[in-house]
């Protein structure tokens, strides 16, 4: 099933939090606290570009041009007595972990909403937050692996470090 | 012996629908509420935004299901059919968020009749090419970057405009002239983002960067052109936030310093 299907495998929506509201946010709070925003905006939208030029190996329109027709994909119907019989491990084992990614995306967003609606509130600036929450889910290679804390784990990370901040425990700059 | 698992897997197809319809559904909610929440969209907006996402999904599904030879429409993952759904929204939404985010000022009704204009076209694109079965197999000639400044705005890597990276394919020469003009109307509007000396760098290096791309697609074998792709985008992606920053904060009252 996820051989044949594999392209259906894609669930929507998430652009709302991804592209709208983080960049709208980083946005508007540089526009309230009168503050430059092209640095954070540009380090958010610089993506991996490693793995951005290996995925260009892969385009669906490229691949065409070399021979190789992904679009038969779902045309193809596998001949089951080629494969070891109990195939729906897989897909069981990919739906735990779609489940798992769907709760580990949840908590993510909260943790970046609460954050920016506190910002808000007690008018501390927010970019910085969004950005270092946004960055490290999705952080050029090999920062992945130098600084592992994708998923939830970077998020407790940012709370704590929110909080000590927000408590006077963790300042950027020396009081005068 | 080949055992046929029709049934079984026809039905396995409609359970994994199901569940990744579920999932589109409970983002899109999610996403709506937590832009509602921080003011983003208005309470009346967010059916739509749902029912918008939810119908987008459906549709690109159905394209994959019973067009198999046509890119299907990803989300957030680059394709053919992407470029041409997935852009228009990606400039709606870059601009509702300058003009929410008050950094220009924009009037919305000639807007969206342009934006509607270039969707429309786009499908027609769409549907004419498809039915003349003329782009695919793409050469890679035709996979260029978008040469036009312009398209620079939704060509610069990152995360809403990853999408948009392949413009002059066959399609794009009509879907350039659908949205030339949305542009031209956004482009007018804020144009004192752009000065004379900053807008000629700005064009000059978007039409030499294309020059140098057909040149080195013609000379280069793809691994090099790929990673020069790669990075030949960055310097336009820092101009044009630093060019809105500095208007921004113009505009506040604020000295723009690096």
């Amino acid at each position: 099933m996820y051989v044949e299907y594999e392209d259906l495998w894609v669930a929507g929506g998430r652009w709302l939090l991804t592209s709208l509201a983080f960049m709208y946010w980083i946005w508007e709070d540089s526009q309230m606290h009168k503050k430059r925003a092209w640095p954070w905006l540009f380090l958010l939208s610089l993506g991996s570009p490693f793995e951005t030029y290996i995925g260009r190996f892969y385009l669906y329109e490229v691949l065409a041009g070399r021979g190789i027709y992904p679009y038969l994909v779902p045309l193809f119907k596998y001949d089951t007595s080629h494969f070891a019989e109990p195939i729906w491990a897989l897909d069981t084992l990919f739906f735990w972990d779609l489940f798992h990614g769907v709760v580990t995306q949840t908590i993510i967003y909260f943790v970046i909403f609460w954050v920016y609606r506190d910002c808000k509130k007690s008018g501390q600036r927010a970019t910085p937050w969004i950005f270092a929450a946004r960055f490290i889910q999705e952080a050029p290679f090999p920062i992945t692996y130098a600084i592992p804390l994708g998923g939830y784990t970077g998020q407790i990370f940012i709370m704590i470090g929110y909080i000590l901040h927000k408590h006077g425990y963790l300042r950027w700059r020396k009081r005068k | 012996m080949e055992v046929s698992l029709e049934a079984d897997e026809l039905n396995a197809v409609e359970t994994g629908l199901a569940i990744y319809a579920a999932i589109t559904l409970y983002y899109s909610v999610l996403g709506t509420y937590i832009l509602v929440k921080t003011n983003v969209i208005s309470r009346k907006a967010s059916p739509i935004l749902v029912g918008y996402i939810v119908l987008q999904w459906t549709f690109s599904r159905l394209i994959y299901i019973y067009f198999p030879d046509v890119p299907s429409t990803y989300i957030g993952i680059p394709s053919i059919l992407n470029e041409i759904v997935m852009a228009p929204q990606t400039i709606l939404t870059s601009i509702y968020i300058f003009v929410k985010s008050k950094i220009i000022k924009l009037e919305w009704k000639p807007y969206l009749m342009g934006y509607l204009f270039t969707l429309g076209m786009s499908r027609l694109t769409e549907y004419m090419l498809y039915i003349s079965k003329v782009y695919f197999p793409v050469p890679e000639i035709f996979v260029l970057r978008g040469m036009i400044p312009v398209w620079v705005w939704f060509g610069r890597p990152g995360i809403f405009s990853a999408q948009a990276i392949r413009f002059l394919t066959l399609t794009f020469w009509l879907f350039f002239f659908g949205s030339i003009s949305l542009w031209f109307y956004v482009w007018v509007k804020t144009n004192s983002v752009y000065g004379l000396k900053s807008g000629i760098f700005y064009i000059g290096y978007g039409a030499l960067r294309g020059v140098i791309q057909i040149m080195l697609y013609l000379n280069f074998p793809y691994p090099v052109m790929a990673a020069i792709n790669v990075f030949v985008d960055y310097p336009l992606t820092i101009l044009e936030l630093i060019l809105i920053d500095r208007y921004r904060l113009r505009n506040l009252g604020v000295k723009f310093r690096f």
